[in-house]
């Protein structure tokens, strides 16, 4: 047969042309070619553009890490730091909660439970920018949704977007809406994936239903928590199309997250090194966080 | 640091992608790549070769012509109705190709800073001016005879010269004689459209008119505001602002770009905006974009709202207006003056174009009043001034009068400076505060008075 | 510790029927067995006890109380699962106090409990270890341990014995066996498996298709099956069944053509008109061919075991298993004589019922009927 014949051939031929010895470099070399192109060189492309000064869509000159520190003394940059910060806490943990709740209601089978599953899942195949259009039909306070149920009870239209607090509070309902599904799914196939044993062992044990969950619903599923909450966690970092759509990062800088503040300096104003910088310090903080949730995962697990 | 260093530092399309893939490579920005990627491309088929034996006027050069251009409606009849019509008197096949508004931005000015020569003709928005013609990209139209005749009013033409004709120049552009870089391609301008049962006679002539009497249409039920305009941040409130601040008397910078829209008569005009102004908008304003402005004045709630033409010749669409034949058009309110915003698409020719004759044939086709009559009837603003009076043109876009007795009483494109957006951005945040609070329209110009200035003196402008 | 009782269990999973009026009487500190082959109903039965299934009819009585409708934290029973069930996320010290933890008993208290009892299961080593760092054996003690600690009104254990090799299982159905009596606990342990059965149980209780077949001591089980089932499925080899007919006029038996006088037991089997007969392989005996009163057959396969020889013989198309002496050899095909001893014989009624036993001690009385 071809098989027990070639290697050895082949392997003849290689050694004497010398091959042998390079073969596995020159086999490596798409791969290694492709990580260089791909992630190595746009990032040092990227660092560099963060110490440049852009006129006119040109670098004029090297400013040093003179964008870096103008990102720290720029008050608008820290302010979308902390808006992101908050809406990423407090949208993934309303997510984790909620998703966690359903999934432990839903987890058991059963034809009606399958259909709510099925219906549960339908906000996140919805496009960004759809959801984002669709809250804003909810939200306005001429045509909108609740301006219609609160005309029915006789109130006034709520101004939801027009106040601060509360747009910032209806983007993280929107982003609940569309993205506890996503925690609900991973934390669904968690639990179905939990042996029985151990519950049922607990119950003759005389463990009840919240000792149950705090004592072995909790700690077993410990990793896929984290895994979904880093998951999302980064995802929400990003998000763009819903607040553009929604609030634009109004009103005044409520809503203006990092990417909003991110987009509008890099394509708006034409601020190529600053958004830069701005960018790289995000991923940094991003990376340590991650990290972070990493350690958490593996001192944990063990 | 001179210009000339400046201009020899090539910002390279590679460099742009290569920034691209960067920032892509930064954990954070997926979100926006998403955004710039999301259009997509898109491009126009070639309009095939007409029959040849054109007709007289221009030169029958053949060969053919790349036109780019952002996407659109308003350029819906000149692709239909002018670009055949060039093919036909020239037998140069034109290839029109179009991209998303922020894509297009991007991709031209590469193509010019490459050298790539993909188009031969840039139809830009106004305020891309700066930063394409700082960047030497547009070819000088005077080196081949082609002139700013006394035919297109004066706001439209000043915006075809860099260095600007007149107001503040940007750092480097300080002296250098304007050159002619751009024609107008399409007029677009604010114009007030108005309820005539409510301002019965008439467009009402002062924003305190305005005022009153849309406050008593509300009161006799026949609409549900006075007035509706675009409060949420950034450009929409300040396209909206914009008439008022400027009625009012007010500019934006001096000649040495010292920040002057914190003046007396701006601080006045901010407060009128988010007071007197708001009171008889709806109550939500502060969250109304161009969307909900228009649903206002087509659906029978608003009294007048000030928008350009685009939008404003959907008020004889039985399809859109449930207010036909009550919806009229008129020059925007005045107190010192009634000085709308005008933002005009405007052509200039890439400096790497490789079908640059051609191009220059088709400059001088379009500027022909014969063009500009074809232009007028298909349904766009034109952009020289006999147009606007042919008499079939009127009488079937009754726009045409207004959007004239608009330019006449007072006109004015955006401050010309590539920062202008983030100038835009400061003060519709501050402003957008303040108008959702109903109060403090003049600490709001001081607030981003002061950020502009720090942004500017950081931008190097002083 | 405290009594089990089941009375008219029933359980329907999906409309099918695997426990049917099941009544059952376990005492206070006796060792039960559930017997039975896989699918009886024998789990379903101890998990009713546990309380992780709710009857469909019947009721549950523990140390005299009603707990048909109370959660199994109510009803203060351990459980030993098939696979242990330890808690993969808690150290040995923890999963044995879990059940102290869970009643509050405080930290210091639970401590010396734990050490007690992982002591005297020979696993106070291994306390700090993760249950999947220890092996099958280990585990099985942990189970064990968290079992026995809170010293509950009774022990289910559920094939706690399955998953170990089989020379670690026969140790630990002695140790299992010494500690229930050590500790004098009501137990019921199901199995599958006869030889434990036979060799921990007190009493046990064989099961097939949802139905008790016999509640007896194992002896009683192997001695006086009472029914084909229960003989075929008790005892290593098991028992053999021969069809027979009767012959009134010699009163005896016809197997395979010969002839087995009955004397006084006649009456009983032609009254039954038995039609089976059934008998262990250690009351037949090999003798030459051609003997009278043996039955004649022929060598199918020999069996030495060593000690023993197990010798199957084809009478007619029945095989037959017969113990032989060590060493006993025979070519394949040869023909042999077996001889039945007629008073160590069962006799099976069309139904299957045993209605003539062995003659012998130990015999249960007659079952009312």
């Amino acid at each position: 047969m071809a098989a027990a014949t070639t290697p050895g051939t082949l392997g003849r031929t290689l050694r004497g042309a010398g091959l042998d010895r390079v073969l596995p470099y020159l086999m490596l070399g798409p791969a290694i070619f492709l990580v260089l192109g791909v992630v190595v060189y746009p990032l040092i492309e990227g660092l560099r553009s963060s110490t440049g000064f852009f006129r006119f869509g040109r670098m004029v000159r090297s400013v040093g890490l003179d964008n870096y520190r103008q990102a720290f003394a720029d008050p608008a940059f820290g302010e979308a730091l902390l808006t992101t910060a908050r809406f990423v806490f407090l949208a993934v943990t309303i997510e984790t909660v909620l998703g966690l709740g359903l999934a432990l209601l839903l987890a058991r089978e059963g034809r009606f439970v399958r259909r709510i599953r099925a219906t549960l899942i339908l906000p996140m195949i919805v496009t960004p920018v759809v959801v984002g259009i669709v809250f804003r039909l909810i939200y306005a306070s001429d045509v909108g949704m609740l301006a219609s149920v609160a005309h029915l009870f006789g109130l006034n239209s709520p101004q939801i977007l027009s106040n601060g607090d509360s747009a910032f509070w209806g983007l993280v309902i929107l982003d609940v809406w569309e993205w506890t599904p996503l925690l609900f799914l991973i934390l669904l196939a968690g639990i179905q994936s939990l042996p029985v044993e151990p519950f049922e062992a607990a119950r003759v044990d005389g463990a009840g239903a919240w000792r149950t969950f705090v004592d072995h619903t909790l700690p077993l599923l410990r990793p896929t928590i984290l895994v979904a909450v880093t998951l999302r966690a980064i995802e929400a970092l990003t998000t763009f199309d819903q607040v553009y759509v929604l609030t634009r990062g109004g009103p005044g800088t409520s809503t203006q997250l990092i990417s909003i503040y991110g987009y509008q300096t890099f394509f708006q104003f034409q601020q190529v090194g600053y958004a830069a910088a701005m960018l790289f310090i995000v991923a940094l903080v991003v990376i340590l966080a991650s990290g972070f949730a990493v350690g958490l995962m593996r001192s944990r697990g063990r | 640091m001179s210009e000339d260093d400046v201009l020899s530092r090539h910002f390279t399309r590679r460099d742009v992608l290569r920034l691209g893939v960067a920032i892509g490579g930064v954990a954070a920005t997926s979100a926006v790549l998403a955004a710039c990627g999301a259009g997509g491309s898109s491009a126009a088929p070639t309009l095939g070769p007409t029959a040849a034996g054109a007709t007289a006027g221009a030169t029958k050069a053949g060969g053919k012509l790349v036109i780019g251009a952002f996407e659109d409606g308003a350029l819906a009849p000149f692709k239909s109705t002018i670009l055949p019509m060039f093919q036909d008197a020239t037998g140069t096949t034109v290839e029109f190709l179009t991209e998303p508004y922020d894509s297009f931005f991007a991709k031209a000015f590469q193509d010019g800073q490459s050298k790539a020569g993909q188009y031969d003709i840039y139809i830009m928005d106004d305020p891309w001016i700066p930063q394409y013609a700082a960047a030497g990209i547009l070819e000088d139209l005077g080196q081949h005879g082609i002139t700013m005749d006394a035919d297109y009013p004066g706001p439209f033409a000043d915006l075809g010269f860099w260095p600007p004709r007149q107001g503040p120049r940007v750092k480097g552009f300080e002296s250098g004689d304007p050159k002619l870089i751009a024609l107008p391609t399409i007029g677009d301008l604010q114009t007030l459209t108005y309820r005539n049962d409510v301002f019965t006679s008439g467009a009402p002539a002062t924003w305190d008119d305005l005022v009153s009497q849309g406050k008593a249409g509300v009161t006799a039920g026949k609409v549900k505001y006075g007035f509706v305009f675009r409060g949420v941040k950034g450009n929409p409130i300040v396209t909206s602002f914009y008439p008022v601040f400027r009625s009012f008397g007010a500019d934006f910078f001096d000649d040495q770009w010292n920040v002057t829209f914190n003046s007396d008569k701006g601080k006045a005009a901010a407060d009128f905006f988010v007071g007197p102004l708001k009171a008889i908008a709806p109550p939500g304003v502060a969250e109304f974009d161009s969307d909900q402005e228009g649903a206002a004045i087509l659906g029978g709630d608003a009294a007048a709202i000030i928008q350009y033409s685009g939008n404003a010749i959907k008020s004889d669409d039985p399809a859109q207006s449930k207010v036909i034949g009550k919806l009229d058009f008129g020059v925007v309110p005045k107190r010192e003056a009634a000085i709308a915003q005008i933002g005009i698409f405007i052509h200039g020719v890439s400096a790497s174009a490789p079908n640059k004759d051609n191009a220059i044939a088709f400059m001088n086709w379009f500027a022909t009043n014969e063009v500009q009559t074809a232009l007028a009837r298909a349904g766009d603003l034109p952009v020289k001034t006999p147009a606007f009076t042919d008499s079939q043109a009127v009488t079937d876009h009754r726009l045409l009068p207004v959007a004239l007795a608009q330019l006449n009483a007072g006109a004015q494109a955006r401050p010309r400076t590539p920062d202008w957006s983030k100038v835009e951005s400061i003060i519709g945040t501050e402003l957008n505060v303040a108008l959702a609070a109903g109060s403090g329209g003049a600490a709001a110009m001081d607030r981003a008075a002061t950020q502009v200035k720090d942004y500017l003196t950081q931008q190097g402008y002083f | 510790m405290a009594e089990i009782q089941l009375r008219g269990i029933e359980k329907l999973f999906d409309g099918v029927r695997v426990l049917e009026s099941l009544d059952l009487t376990v005492h206070d500190g006796e060792f039960v067995v559930l017997l039975g082959p896989s699918g009886c109903g024998k789990t379903t039965a101890l998990r009713i006890v546990a309380g992780l299934e709710t009857p469909t009819a019947g009721e549950v009585h523990i140390g005299g109380r009603d707990v048909t409708r109370l959660s199994p934290r109510e009803r203060d029973v351990a459980m030993v699962f098939q696979s242990y069930a330890l808690y993969p996320h808690m150290s040995v010290a923890d999963n044995i106090g879990y059940p102290l933890r869970i009643r509050g008993v405080p930290a210091p208290e639970r401590a010396r409990a734990v050490a007690r009892v992982a002591h005297s299961l020979e696993v106070g080593h291994l306390l700090n270890r993760k249950p999947r760092q220890l092996s099958g054996g280990q585990r099985q003690r942990i189970a064990l341990a968290r079992a026995i600690i809170r010293e509950p009104a009774a022990f289910l254990m559920d094939e706690p014995l399955s998953n170990l090799d089989a020379k670690l299982r026969v140790s630990m159905r002695g140790e299992i066996r010494r500690l229930q009596q050590r500790l004098d606990a009501t137990t019921v342990y199901v199995t599958h498996d006869q030889a434990e059965a036979m060799t921990m149980a007190d009493r046990v209780c064989l099961i097939s298709n949802g139905v008790i077949q016999q509640f007896a001591p194992p002896q009683e089980l192997f001695d006086f099956p009472a029914n084909r089932f229960v003989a075929g499925f008790v005892g290593n080899p098991p028992m053999n069944v021969l069809d027979i007919r009767l012959d009134p006029d010699r009163q005896a038996v016809v197997v395979a053509g010969a002839a087995i006088p009955l004397g006084d037991r006649y009456a009983a089997c032609a009254a039954a008109a038995v039609e089976q007969l059934g008998i262990r392989a250690r009351e037949l005996t090999l003798t030459a061919p051609d003997e009278p009163t043996t039955l004649p057959g022929s060598v199918y396969v020999v069996e030495p075991l060593g000690d023993e020889t197990y010798v199957e013989v084809l009478i007619g198309e029945t095989r037959v298993t017969v113990r032989a002496d060590r060493g006993w050899t025979a070519p394949l095909g040869a023909p042999v004589g077996v001889r039945i001893d007629p008073a160590n014989a069962c006799f099976f009624d069309p139904s299957g019922r045993t209605v003539v036993h062995r003659v012998g001690e130990g015999r249960p009385p007659p079952k009312e009927e």
